[in-house]
């Protein structure tokens, strides 16, 4: 101990211009302002910024030159035996002047920062704007890396040996690992965060194995500089190679997951038939990210999926339930989507590219009652595709604010929902049909309401508006016909709500919740009350969801108001 | 300090015994008179950088001989009465010297007259008879150079 | 006294040019102390290239070993493996018993290390380098370090790099000596400098032999002042060790023996004084216009006689050599084969080939 502490006294006080260089680097933002001439209310902040940029360099190139000259400059010019000749241990003469290296970079920073962390009064300058605090002590940790990094690179090219060569391989290496595993996670869309953690562990370890390498190069090579650098080289190689492979094995923990790796599922669409559904959730694990799978929950068969660009998944599913079709993002970093299909009636079947591009997020994706066309709206454009072959069949873009719904009514033909905004009345709903491999649509009907709360009936031909309470008037649901425009049915009750939702059955569920209670009564596609059919009744203050039907069952979502929170039911109807 | 003689390395003798003769040379020819004091190890290995082991051995065999002496934390001293080399002794040691001279006279090319003219010479440059007691030997003087090569040398 | 301990302890002579490997080792174990400095079978390699090749030796407790070689032939490397700073690729190096890999930090402190090139921190003064060297020796001698600084007219405040070659030596030597080393380790200590600081330097050194006894191991280029000082002589040529003896012993049995022209005629005396030539284990002849000079390796009295006697006119003359002819004699290789370091196993150097000396 007492050897290293008569090293490190010694290496200090041979670089004491080091020190007296900061000190006058420190006065060196006083003179900042004089220079350029900054109004004198600016001048402490200014004063302030230049203080810590130039402290931060000053220290950082201090820490470099100490690096590479405490232990190389020695060995390269054959004065290290000076003190391996000595009484002195191997661990004392490396601790002693890599911390005394260390020591002067952190004095050296300290120094040019003196003058004007006493002139701010330590707070100000601390809290300045442009440099957080926690940068620097961020900056103080890094210093000992630096150090150690310019020492590994000064021994790599003073000694003149053939380990250079090596060094630069196997840096390759290891880069090209690093580089592998960061572009399979952004593939597998995983977020890097927290990225303060990640960036002190990626630093910690980098000090680690330079920390190694120096060690075994002073204390196995001694005044062999031959022999030091190929301690140093395997060292390094080693350890940067271990890292990378155990980020690698990491990473690959992360992406080569399965459903029972979520830990929660948030995102649930069955396809018809329900067969097959798409879920997704967070994934187990530190990094802040979700993955999408399809899965057939009778069979327990999974296929991982990725999201669209955007960053929520979006999934079609054709009404035969036999085809989905959903975008992902095209490639890490891209801010466009490709759209892939599944068979999912095929036994090891696997997502198919289509070849058929959309912007990120896209305003809707349709697939045709048996998977052989997608319709895909962009904004204000629809495009028609061959979902086999990716070719474009038809396409056409609307003028004006418009909002574009898009629905097959069969396997070549597409309803177009046109929801027009006008200052006037508020808008109105166009009805087009496009056919593929048609010149534009055709416009078939004007529908004057706005496109609140809609359903769509199964077959497209009917479509409910639900329009809410504003101010004194009551919330109604209006039936219209697509094909003629024409309003076949208005359901409203004085002092009540109603709304009306399409069953997938074809027949309309309609919710009328009044002060007295709420009730649920089911009538035909066109809004008519049907004979026999029976009325449901819940609580004042239950909202009601209609999910499914079958013939004699009716699956529906209460909502029970409660002192703090709502809660949830569901009940089947006979 | 001068020691007063200077080592051969050429010389085929031990540096000891060239030590140790020149001493005997120096005391016998009155140069280092009885009761003198010698130089210690040391001083004489410093003088003329030898190591002082060299120096310690000609010294100890100058003492089992008689001719130094040592008075304990005073230093080496010549001996108050120095040997005398008995009548068989020196003949036998002006035999040996004899030889050499005439070796070298031969190498020359020296008459045997010329030689002895040569030798008479010497005598008389050295005056008549040493100084000190005759029970000091004499042989030559102290920095007359040994011959280097061209004679028989004797066992070290 | 030690000196004639090792002479007594050496192996008995051969006549090649064989070491007496691990005599001096062999001795001190016997003795039952580590000797101060022990290599065992050392080899170090670099690639396909052999340094040092399983070189074995030993330096006895306060004694005196000097290393000489030619310019790579691997004294470099067996020094940094000395101090420890280099991992031999095979074989071991003790100090005091230990191996001086494992533990050179404890053994450093009874080590006193002057390097071939000056390796002081430029920046420091000498001042401060006894700062920094005083915390890590148990018995730092600072007066002695101020004394010497003194004595070499060294201006203790001068950063080292601002220093002449003569003085950076000084202090390092100084620097070594202040920690009351019992070990010195000197690597062509004076290199570069002019013979007064030459000889203020061996001075030194020969101050602290007689007044410590400590022992010292060096390389060395100055042939002349290792003759003085020196007590065992290794000698190196292409990693190999040729020679590991005491120097009386080998000035003793390398001698130059002269066989003037007028000897040579005669055939009925060249076979007889063939084989007593051979006897004597000539290393080099060479051919001059009174005659022959012919190195020989395995001299002794009785054996010279011989050739003497079996010489026309008995006018052979025998001579001695300085360490310097010695030394020439073993490593001089002709320029054309000169490889010290990358030739595998020199062959003892300088070996006669066949022929009878008289055939020029």
């Amino acid at each position: 101990m007492a050897g290293l502490i008569a090293i490190l006294r010694h290496e200090i006080a041979q670089r004491r211009q080091l020190l007296l260089a900061g000190a006058l680097v420190g006065l060196m933002p006083f003179a900042a302002p004089l220079v350029s001439g900054t109004a004198p209310a600016a001048v402490p902040e200014l004063r302030d910024t230049v203080a810590l940029f130039l402290a931060a360099a000053f220290s950082g190139l201090a820490a470099i030159v100490l690096g590479a000259t405490v232990l190389g400059a020695d060995l390269a010019e054959g004065r290290l035996g000076f003190f391996f000749s000595r009484p002195l241990a191997g661990w004392a003469i490396w601790g002693g002047k890599l911390g005394a290296a260390m020591a002067c970079a952190w004095a050296a920073g300290g120094l040019a920062l003196l003058p004007a962390l006493l002139a701010a009064g330590g707070g100000r300058l601390l809290h300045n704007p442009m440099v957080p605090a926690v940068w620097l002590g961020a900056w103080a940790l890094a210093l000992p890396v630096v150090v150690l990094a310019g020492h590994a690179g000064g021994i790599m090219l003073r000694t003149r040996s053939g380990w250079l060569i090596f060094d630069l391989v196997a840096a390759a290496t290891v880069a090209g690992l690093v580089w592998t595993t960061l572009r399979r996670l952004l593939y597998w869309q995983v977020r890097l965060v927290p990225a303060a953690p990640l960036a002190l562990g990626v630093g910690a370890a980098a000090g680690m194995a330079l920390l190694a390498a120096s060690a075994a190069q002073v204390l196995g090579g001694r005044t062999d500089s031959a022999r030091g650098h190929r301690l140093l080289s395997l060292t390094l190689a080693g350890a940067g190679l271990a890292l990378a492979l155990a980020l690698a094995g990491a990473a690959q923990r992360q992406i080569a997951i399965s459903p029972q790796d979520l830990v929660a599922w948030t995102w649930l669409q069955a396809a018809p038939g329900e067969g097959w559904v798409m879920t997704g959730g967070r994934v187990r694990g530190p990094l802040l990210y979700s993955a999408w799978f399809f899965v057939q929950p009778a069979s327990g068969r999974w296929l991982r999926v990725r999201r669209a660009a955007v960053g929520y998944p979006q999934v079609a599913f054709s009404a035969d339930g036999r085809t989905a079709v959903w975008p992902e993002q095209e490639a890490p970093q891209s801010s466009r989507d490709e759209l892939l299909r599944l068979d999912l009636d095929r036994a090891g079947a696997a997502p198919v590219r289509t070849a058929i591009q959309s912007a990120t997020p896209n305003s809707g994706i349709a697939v045709s009652p048996h998977g052989t066309r997608v319709a895909v709206v962009e904004k204000q454009r629809v495009s028609i595709f061959d979902l086999a072959g990716g070719r474009l069949l038809a396409a056409h873009s609307f003028d004006g604010a418009v909002e574009v719904t898009a629905e097959f009514t069969g396997e070549d033909s597409v309803r177009l929902l046109v929801n027009r905004f006008e200052a006037a009345s508020g808008g109105a709903i166009d009805v087009y049909d496009f056919d593929a491999g048609a010149r534009q649509p055709v416009k078939r009907s004007s529908i004057p309401a706005i496109y609140y709360q809609p359903s769509l009936s199964p077959r497209t031909d009917r479509l409910v508006v639900n329009r809410p309470a504003i101010g004194a008037s009551v919330a109604v649901a209006k039936v219209f016909d697509l094909t003629t425009g024409r309003r076949l049915a208005e359901l409203g009750e004085p002092g009540a709500e109603v709304e009306a939702r399409y069953l997938p059955d074809g027949r309309l569920a309609e919710t009328v919740r009044a002060k007295t209670g709420t009730q649920l009564m089911l009538l035909d596609g066109d809004g008519r009350p049907q004979a026999g059919s029976p009325r449901y009744r819940f609580p004042a203050g239950t909202r009601v969801l209609p999910l499914q039907a079958s013939p004699d069952h009716l699956l529906v979502r209460e909502v029970l108001p409660a002192a703090s929170r709502d809660r949830e039911r569901r009940s089947y109807l006979g | 300090m001068d020691a007063g003689f200077r080592i051969d390395p050429s010389d085929a003798r031990p540096i000891w015994r060239q030590i140790e003769e020149n001493v005997r040379q120096l005391v016998a020819s009155g140069i280092l008179p009885p009761a003198t004091v010698v130089p210690s190890v040391r001083d004489l290995a410093r003088s003329l950088t030898v190591n002082p082991a060299t120096v310690a051995k000609a010294y100890q065999r100058l003492t089992d001989a008689g001719v130094l002496a040592v008075r304990r934390g005073d230093g080496t001293y010549v001996a108050a009465a120095p040997p005398v080399f008995s009548a068989e002794e020196r003949v036998r040691r002006l035999d040996v010297e004899a030889r050499r001279y005439v070796n070298a006279a031969v190498t020359l090319g020296a008459t045997p007259r010329e030689s002895a003219a040569a030798l008479a010479t010497a005598w008389s440059a050295l005056g008549a008879a040493p100084a000190g007691s005759e029970a000091v030997n004499a042989t030559a003087a102290p920095d007359t150079p040994r011959p280097r090569d061209g004679g028989n040398e004797g066992e070290p | 006294m030690t000196t004639t301990g090792a002479l007594a302890a050496a192996a008995a002579p051969s006549h090649l040019l064989s070491p007496t490997v691990g005599a001096a080792a062999a001795a001190a174990a016997a003795s039952g102390a580590a000797p101060p400095l022990a290599v065992e079978a050392m080899t170090v390699r670099y690639g396909r290239t052999t340094a040092v090749d399983r070189v074995s030796l030993a330096l006895a407790e306060g004694g005196v070993y000097a290393l000489l070689g030619r310019n790579g032939a691997g004294k470099s490397s067996l020094v940094r493996c000395l101090l420890g700073q280099q991992r031999a690729t095979a074989g071991f190096a003790r100090i005091f018993g230990r191996d001086v890999w494992r533990h050179r930090a404890a053994l450093m402190a009874e080590v006193g290390v002057v390097p071939e090139q000056p390796d002081a921190p430029p920046g420091a003064s000498a001042r401060r380098l006894a700062r920094l060297c005083r915390r890590l020796y148990r018995g730092w001698d600072d007066d002695g370090f101020e004394q010497r600084l003194r004595r070499f007219a060294v201006p203790p405040e001068l950063p080292f790099g601002r220093l002449s070659k003569g003085q950076q030596r000084h202090v390092t030597l100084a620097l070594a000596l202040a920690g009351g080393p019992r070990l010195l380790i000197l690597d062509d200590p004076t290199l570069g400098l002019d013979a007064v600081a030459r000889r203020a330097f061996f001075e030194e050194i020969v101050g602290e032999l007689a007044d410590r006894g400590i022992s010292i191991f060096l390389t060395s280029h100055e042939l002349p002042a290792v003759e003085r000082i020196a007590e065992r002589v290794g000698i190196l040529d292409g990693g190999r060790l040729l020679v590991d003896e005491d120097l009386e012993r080998l000035k003793h049995r390398l001698r130059r023996i002269r066989l003037p022209r007028a000897a040579a005629a005669g055939s009925a005396t060249g076979e007889a004084a063939d084989a007593a030539l051979e006897a004597l284990a000539p290393l080099r002849r060479e051919t001059r216009d009174w005659g022959v000079e012919v190195v020989v390796g395995a001299y002794d009295d009785r054996r010279f006689e011989r050739l003497r006697a079996a010489v026309a006119g008995g006018a052979a003359t025998v001579s001695s050599l300085t360490l310097e002819e010695i030394f020439t004699a073993l490593v001089g290789h002709d320029p054309a084969a000169a490889a010290p370091a990358d030739a595998p196993a020199a062959a003892p150097a300088g070996r006669a080939t066949g022929g009878s000396p008289w055939q020029v």
